[in-house]
């Protein structure tokens, strides 16, 4: 019985470690679905043809999980709702945000994408959107050392706590 | 129901407000929104509501034009006008934004006029004789704004393009330069409002510029343009009628007399070129003059 509980904490530990440090490469994969996300944005945008609603719908069938679910649900806002473009992409992002590997700085970031979304001309939607993008490049170089920094310490640290929990309570 | 398309785009309280008037009154021709205003509505009877129009409605409003989208309008804002579903135009004033001395674009938008597109069908055909005897002459309607002459010219392009069977008259090769995108009503280049089958539209081109354009490129056979003018506008009617093109044009002025004050009609006139003058009153009366006798009425 002890030995079956001591195998359950260090499976739990383990299993701990693992979640954090996949969190880790979840958050540089999400950041870089974003960038991609705006950068077509704003290619959309530079072109000229399409209209916001249309853009965005093309992004969330484009991109991969989870950020597809805010762009879709951001592109039926867009056809339905009276308010600005920015509240929408505001209250979409609070709405949604729960299940995403970002951090709040990553978030903030994020939301500023929509300031004066679609009331601005090409060139200064392209100005603000490439000031975006560029923080978001830096959020991403930051979240890929930490990545690299703390992923495989994550697992280690929490195989050794597992361990030593389970070696004192036998 | 011709504001049909309109709908979608006001917002909740002003639809409210205008909606039971456009149904029971069709001739309205105007919604005229004024953020902070009573909501109007004109026509040959004018409505002033007691609703007003907020700038929450504004902000909505604005949004729903734009699509959320006012990158891809700039050259729209800069004009004034949207043409919408339906070739409805919605007018629109607020802050201009100036570039080098010239209006670049529009921004803080707190006036709109939707000018509702309503076309009749039929009504160049009383005076179709004069315009197509054994083919089709060249011709200037003359009128003030609103007698009607944009309805005439749409109705002339839908017969040209289109023929009249009753008349014996057979589709031709007809184009329209529409630099205001009121003829056609264009949207993104699909004209909104029948102008006939063989007809080749060049939406908010320069009058001048797009006449020369459609001569070149479209060989029509009838040339549609609205509101002559500026001297450049001279010169491009004056190649297409040398041309064998039988053109089509209007020119604000109350009569001949009138528009003969401006010195490129009076150029125009004086080249003989044309075939017919039509002066059109706001009652939908009209006066044909043909060359230097006048004919009908």
């Amino acid at each position: 019985m002890k030995w079956a509980g001591a195998l359950f904490i260090v499976a739990a530990s383990l299993f701990i470690g693992w979640h954090k440090s996949r969190s880790y490469g979840e958050r540089v994969r999400q950041i870089r679905q974003f960038e991609t996300a705006l950068m077509m944005l704003e290619s959309s945008i530079a072109y000229g043809a399409e209209s916001m609603e249309t853009a965005v719908r093309a992004i969330s069938n484009t991109i991969e999980k989870p950020a597809d679910r805010i762009f879709a649900v951001f592109a039926e806002e867009l056809s339905n709702s009276e308010k600005s473009a920015e509240d929408l992409w505001s209250d979409v992002l609070k709405k949604h945000s729960s299940g995403l590997a970002l951090k709040k700085r990553d978030l903030q970031i994020v939301e500023q994408a929509g300031c004066m979304l679609g009331t601005v001309t090409q060139t200064a939607e392209a100005r603000k959107l490439q000031l975006v993008l560029k923080q978001l490049e830096k959020q991403r170089e930051e979240a890929a050392t930490e990545e690299k920094k703390l992923s495989g310490m994550t697992r280690s640290v929490s195989l050794l706590f597992g361990l030593m929990t389970a070696i004192l309570l036998l | 129901m011709p504001y049909k398309t309109i709908i979608p785009y006001l917002p909740e309280s002003t639809l409210q407000a205008v909606s039971p008037l456009l149904k029971s009154d069709p001739a309205i021709e105007e919604i005229r929104l004024r953020t902070g205003q009573r909501i109007e509505l004109s026509g040959p009877k004018p409505y002033v509501l007691s609703t007003y129009f907020s700038e929450q409605d504004r902000a909505a409003f604005v949004h729903k034009i734009t699509k959320h989208s006012v990158y891809r309008l700039e050259e729209q804002l800069k004009r004034g006008y949207l043409t919408i579903e339906g070739g409805h135009r919605i007018g629109l004033a607020g802050q201009a934004v100036l570039k080098e001395g010239t209006v670049s674009s529009m921004t803080n938008l707190s006036f709109f006029n939707i000018r509702i597109a309503k076309q009749k069908k039929g009504a160049a055909l009383p005076m179709l004789a004069s315009l197509c005897e054994g083919g089709w002459k060249s011709t200037l309607l003359i009128g003030p704004p609103r007698s009607g002459k944009t309805t005439l010219l749409r109705d002339i392009a839908r017969i040209a393009g289109t023929g009249e069977a009753n008349r014996k008259i057979k589709a031709v090769k007809t184009c329209i330069v529409d630099e205001r995108s009121e003829i056609a009503g264009c949207l993104y280049g699909v004209p909104q409002l029948d102008v006939g089958m063989k007809t080749d539209v060049l939406d908010a081109c320069p009058k001048s510029e797009g006449m020369m354009m459609m001569i070149r490129s479209m060989s029509p056979d009838v040339l549609i343009v609205d509101e002559i003018g500026r001297p450049e506008d001279a010169q491009a009617l004056s190649e297409a009628l040398h041309a064998g093109i039988a053109v089509i044009a209007t020119v604000h002025a109350r009569s001949l007399e009138e528009a003969l004050r401006r010195p490129v009609i009076r150029q125009i006139k004086e080249s003989g070129l044309f075939d017919n003058y039509i002066e059109v009153n706001r009652e939908h009366g009209f006066t044909i003059l043909k060359k230097e006798k006048q004919a009908a009425g």
